[in-house]
């Protein structure tokens, strides 16, 4: 627990330098929502809340270190109460860092060797098990195409039956998956990751998804999706002993039935609570997690919830 | 309080990516078959009731992820399992090829007390699709299979048009019921007398 507190000041300190970022981006952001408004309810949208973030930004860039300290406060206050709809998208790219890590071209070089692929590619989910026949072929080609494999499977069963998800929506999900898996090859593709790119798919353009989902696994998740898995079941640990700790109860009730906590709440946590809560809530965790940098939230969520049983 | 959670039967349903684990489960469960299901994401479970030769019992079913590396952290739940069940995709090799590797991987995490006589299951799914041109998996193949692990029963079925299903879950309880006389811990006097019967009845129907 105290390299994860350690690393909540660090994130404070992160912070200040995101501010910088968001105030950039939300001039931007009030050209792009109206794009995003088609794939949500538009009365979402509180216009009072959206000029109070901007005053927010405003003020913060001619302040000193206390005031900003003051405001930083208020915008955490701000983001507890839930983002407006039309600035999510891109007050998740501030949260993340988008602006620093983006480096241009990037996003095409990593698909720039799918274009000469596209004729097998397209066919993919048919061929890859003539590929798997033969012995010679090299690990790291394998270890894509087994992605690649898993991508084609998922595609389908990512949201099904949302309006967005058609085959251009699709398109642009497998491109974003196939991207990331070759920007991190130890990672490659985990299921779950395909939710993650959905819903960023639905918020923001491609290639920005891709900058915040690589910051998102690279960085508040590092260690968790690769196929060990060791942080994820560090934190079910973790989340164990505060249930032993907050809810004896409820410990000794699990224990009775002979049911570990990361049996239930594993998912949970793997998933970001996507397809576990409803989607307004969904976002609204979202928020708070991708804003403080940490994945501090998910242990909040997660007992907040089973404090309710 | 024995008696109490004896009644409860612990079954794991295994198999590659999109073989249709979950389809199956629901089919069973709640008699239902959508094709928008979502992939799953570490494990699952769902409980039904069931009546099994006069005794009530509660049939609590895990549903795994196929992807692989979520063997990594979901294995603790395999121990206690009372019956395994292997699922592949009659229109996938691969998912057939694999079955080896899951039926090990069980055997290792569940470590069974008589892992040569731990009761599995076959099903062979997805019969149904294209009205089964597009088949690559034999019948005659599975079973060949079965026979060369211990006679394992084999299923095929269609979670989407519901075939099979219902006798290979009937099958499944049974087969998880043989599995009680090696849990000595609980009530060991009548579960050993139970277990001896059904043991030999099911191995001529296997």
């Amino acid at each position: 627990m105290g390299l994860r507190v350690e690393k909540k000041y660090l994130s404070a300190g992160r912070l200040q330098s995101k501010e910088s970022t968001h105030l950039v981006t939300v001039e931007e952001s009030k050209v792009s929502a109206d794009s995003d408004d088609e794939f949500y309810d538009a009365d979402k949208v509180d216009p009072s809340q959206e000029v109070q973030s901007g005053d927010v930004n405003a003020e913060i860039g001619n302040t000193n270190q206390e005031e900003t300290y003051s405001l930083k406060e208020e915008l955490e206050c701000l983001v507890h109460g839930g983002l407006p709809m039309a600035l999510r998208g891109e007050l998740w790219q501030a949260f993340v860092g988008v602006g620093a890590r983006r480096v241009e071209g990037y996003y095409g070089s990593l698909l720039a060797s799918e274009g000469e692929l596209e004729d097998g590619g397209c066919s993919d989910s048919l061929a890859s098990e003539g590929v798997d026949e033969r012995p010679e072929v090299l690990s790291a080609f394998s270890a894509e195409e087994k992605c690649k494999g898993q991508i084609e499977k998922d595609l389908p069963r990512t949201f099904p039956g949302h309006p967005a998800l058609d085959d251009v929506g699709r398109n642009a999900l497998r491109r974003l998956l196939l991207a990331y898996a070759r920007h991190n090859p130890t990672v490659g593709y985990c299921q779950a990751m395909n939710f993650f790119a959905g819903l960023l798919l639905l918020l923001m353009p491609e290639e920005n998804a891709f900058w915040t989902l690589a910051g998102i696994i690279d960085d508040y998740f590092d260690g968790y999706f690769s196929e060990e898995m060791i942080e994820s079941q560090v934190d079910q640990l973790v989340l164990e002993e505060l249930v032993r700790e907050k809810f004896p109860k409820l410990a000794n009730h699990l224990d009775y039935l002979g049911v570990e906590v990361a049996w239930v709440t594993g998912p949970w946590f793997l998933s970001i609570f996507t397809n576990v809560l409803p989607w307004e809530s969904v976002l609204r965790v979202w928020d708070v997690l991708l804003f403080d940098g940490n994945r501090v939230m998910l242990f909040r969520t997660a007992l907040a919830l089973l404090e309710f049983y | 309080m024995a008696s109490r959670r004896r009644t409860l039967l612990k079954v794991i349903i295994l198999g590659d990516s999109g073989v249709g684990k979950t389809s199956l489960m629901n089919q069973y469960v709640n008699k239902k078959f959508s094709n928008q299901y979502k992939a799953t994401i570490g494990a699952d479970f769902l409980t039904k009731e069931v009546q099994f030769e006069d005794r009530l019992f509660t049939l609590q079913i895990w549903d795994t992820a196929g992807q692989e590396r979520f063997q990594s952290l979901g294995v603790a739940f395999y121990r206690g399992a009372d019956c395994c069940v292997l699922v592949y995709d009659v229109n996938s090799m691969k998912s057939f090829d694999n079955l080896n590797n899951w039926r090990e991987e069980f055997l290792i995490q569940a470590s069974p007390s008589d892992p040569d006589n731990f009761p599995f299951v076959l099903l062979g799914n997805k019969v149904d699709v294209d009205g089964g041109n597009s088949r690559v998996v034999s019948e005659k193949k599975a079973k060949a299979w079965c026979a060369s692990k211990g006679n394992i029963p084999y299923f095929e079925t269609s979670a989407k048009d519901g075939i099979n299903v219902e006798e290979a879950f009937q099958c499944i309880v049974k087969n998880a019921l043989k599995n009680e006389p090696e849990e000595e811990l609980y009530m060991p006097d009548t579960v050993d007398v139970v277990g001896g019967n059904r043991g030999q009845g099911s191995s001529g129907c296997c």
